[in-house]
Formats: structure tokens, sequence, C-alpha cells
């Protein structure tokens, strides 16, 4: 079997067989894959320190 | 080679509705926990977010700053050991096929849904019965194989930063938006490996200065290959589950070793499980 081969489903040994395919491995790690990045939080402007957590509304995001 | 949907900002709005969404599908979760009454099975079949499978798993610290990022051999049988005990299990063949539907050769179907996932803040519920029915399936397959786990996880995933950011200002992007503690979602399925190295394109990556995520974790499910020789094999791939929430512990430069001996630099995220 090659990397990019991916055992059949219906082969009850399926999970003992499998291992990520190249073709995940390149979507995920190539040059231009790459998993995507957490969505961050731009604030519009920095809040005062009124017991607000701020720290929450910066918190990032995966999109 | 399709890459899915291109890192954004969101505004504090945007963010805002985002964690909230994700607060009320944990109570929900948690409501459905504590209904007396229901199996196993069922409530899993009605949760939003996948239940963590793993059981008692040993702890596993991050490796000293200066300590070059490779995987043993040692630790690779040990992983190879879980993935046997994994396929040995009896999983139903509709489970086996939606997994392999995701992570079969064609990466499209892991975008598309990923993407779904994304897009519905990880709200199963919210996609379409077929496309749910599969994310469930694909759920209880890293469900049982994670039940295996027995240590945490060390894996790397590349972070592909959103436009703007580039080698002269990641370090301060990166300081700026991930300080310790602050709190990360993972909505969808994320490919990671526990080989810096091949996380990191295996040395074909364009983009040099392009960060990896270094994730300390008891989640999700080794996909690798066995060692063939007495060294580490960089085929480590480990998939993790989707709705995982993860808190960061700093921004480091890393030594990653090369399986030829050499070693090169690189800037890691570093994230570790955030439990309830």
């Amino acid at each position: 079997m090659t990397d990019n081969q991916v055992p059949d489903p219906d082969d009850p040994e399926f999970f003992a067989k499998y291992t990520m395919p190249q073709s995940i491995r390149d979507f995920a790690f190539g040059p231009s894959g790459g998993t995507p990045p957490p969505r961050v939080v731009r604030p519009a402007r920095r809040l005062k320190p009124t017991g607000i957590d701020d720290a929450a509304a910066s918190q990032p995001d995966q999109p | 080679m399709p890459v899915g949907k291109n890192p954004e900002m969101l505004d504090e709005v945007d963010k805002q509705s985002r964690d909230d969404t994700r607060g009320g599908l944990r109570e929900l979760d948690q409501m459905v926990e504590n209904r007396g009454g229901l199996s196993r099975h069922i409530k899993d079949e009605n949760r939003a977010l996948p239940r963590d499978g793993t059981g008692k798993v040993r702890s596993r610290q991050f490796p000293a700053d200066a300590e070059p990022r490779r995987i043993t051999a040692y630790r690779q049988r040990i992983l190879n050991t879980q993935k046997t005990a994994f396929g040995r299990e009896k999983v139903p063949v509709r489970v086996r096929r939606a997994f392999a539907a995701v992570f079969g050769s064609d990466p499209s179907e892991l975008i598309r849904i990923n993407d779904l996932l994304a897009d519905n803040v990880g709200d199963v519920d919210a996609l379409n019965e077929d496309t749910a029915r599969k994310v469930r399936r694909v759920d209880r397959a890293l469900r049982t194989g994670e039940a295996h786990n027995k240590a945490d996880n060390i894996v790397y995933t590349p972070i592909r930063p959103p436009q703007g950011v580039n080698s002269g200002n990641l370090a301060s992007w990166l300081n700026r938006n991930f300080g310790d503690g602050t709190e990360v979602n993972f909505d969808r399925y994320t490919v990671t490996s526990h080989s810096a190295y091949e996380a990191d394109g295996s040395g074909v990556a364009g983009a040099q200065w392009r960060p990896l995520c270094e994730i300390v974790t008891r989640r999700g499910v080794y996909v690798g290959n066995a060692p063939t020789s007495k060294g580490p094999h960089p085929h480590a791939g480990h998939y993790l589950p989707r709705g995982i929430r993860l808190r960061c512990v700093g921004v480091k430069t890393i030594p990653v070793a090369a399986p030829d001996g050499t070693t090169y630099e690189r800037t890691v995220l570093q994230l570790e499980d955030l439990d309830d």
C-alpha cells in the first residue's frame, strides 16, 4: 500500500492498517497548506480598566 | 492543492458572539450529561461537541527550550502499540466509512467539513443531516481511538498567519495575540504530527519563518507509520478531535531536528489542554 492509499473501510482491520495519506500531509503541512490559524481579535481601541475583563475579548478563535 | 478558508481577523462583537455560542453549546452538553436514563451512546449522539474519550494518561511536559524537537523510536513504538490496540476495537462499518470519507486520499471532504464547523462554531446540529451524521461518526472513531492513549501527546501543526504578518513582525504578532493564559478554541479537526520536522513540511515548506503550534494534549489519535529502522521515522501523524480548548503557555524559538541529524530553528506557539 502506498502512502496515499487508504484501506477499504469495509475491512474490519481498517484502523490497524490506516495511516495518514500523503494528500492529507501535503494539505496540512505543505508550503501552501497549513492548519488554519486561530482567528484573533484586533481591538478597535484599548478599553480602559473599568473592571471589564478584556482578556476574554482578546481570545483567539480558530476559523 | 486546496487550502480551505483563509485566516482572518474578527472584530470584538463577532468574537464575543462566537465565545457565547461555544459557552452555550458546552452548557447544553452538560445538561445532556446530567440527564438520567440515557445510555452513554445516546448521550454522545446528542452532544454538540465530542466527549473526551481519554482515560487516565501520564502527564508530559514541553521539552526544554534548547532541546531539539524529534520523535524518538521509543516514543513511536508506544504510539504504535496504542494504534494496534485501537485497530483491534470493533468499530461499526458506518463509522469506518465516515472516517475514510473525511480522512481519505482526497482532502476536499475534510476541508469542506472543517469550513462548515468553523462557520457554525462547532455546532454539529447546525449542519445538514448527512454531514452531521458523518461528523458524529468521525467523532466516535476518534473517541474510540483516544481511549487507548497512555500519555500526553506532544504534537505540532503549522500556523498560516493572516495577511500582513511576515518574518519581520511574526514574533510581535504572536506575543500580542497569544499571551500566556490566552484561550484558543479549535472548532475544526486538526491535522498534527508528533514530528516537528514533518509538521514543518519535512524541510520543503516555502516560508521558512512559518510558525508551528507545539501542543501538549491528551486528546486525539496517532495515525503514523511504524518505524522501519531503529531510528526515528518522521511519519508520525496525529488527528485532533474538533471542539478542543487550549491555553497559550508561551512563544518560543526552538531547534527542530531533521532526520539527517542537522537542526534548524522555528518559532512555536506553545499550547496545552484547557480543562473545564
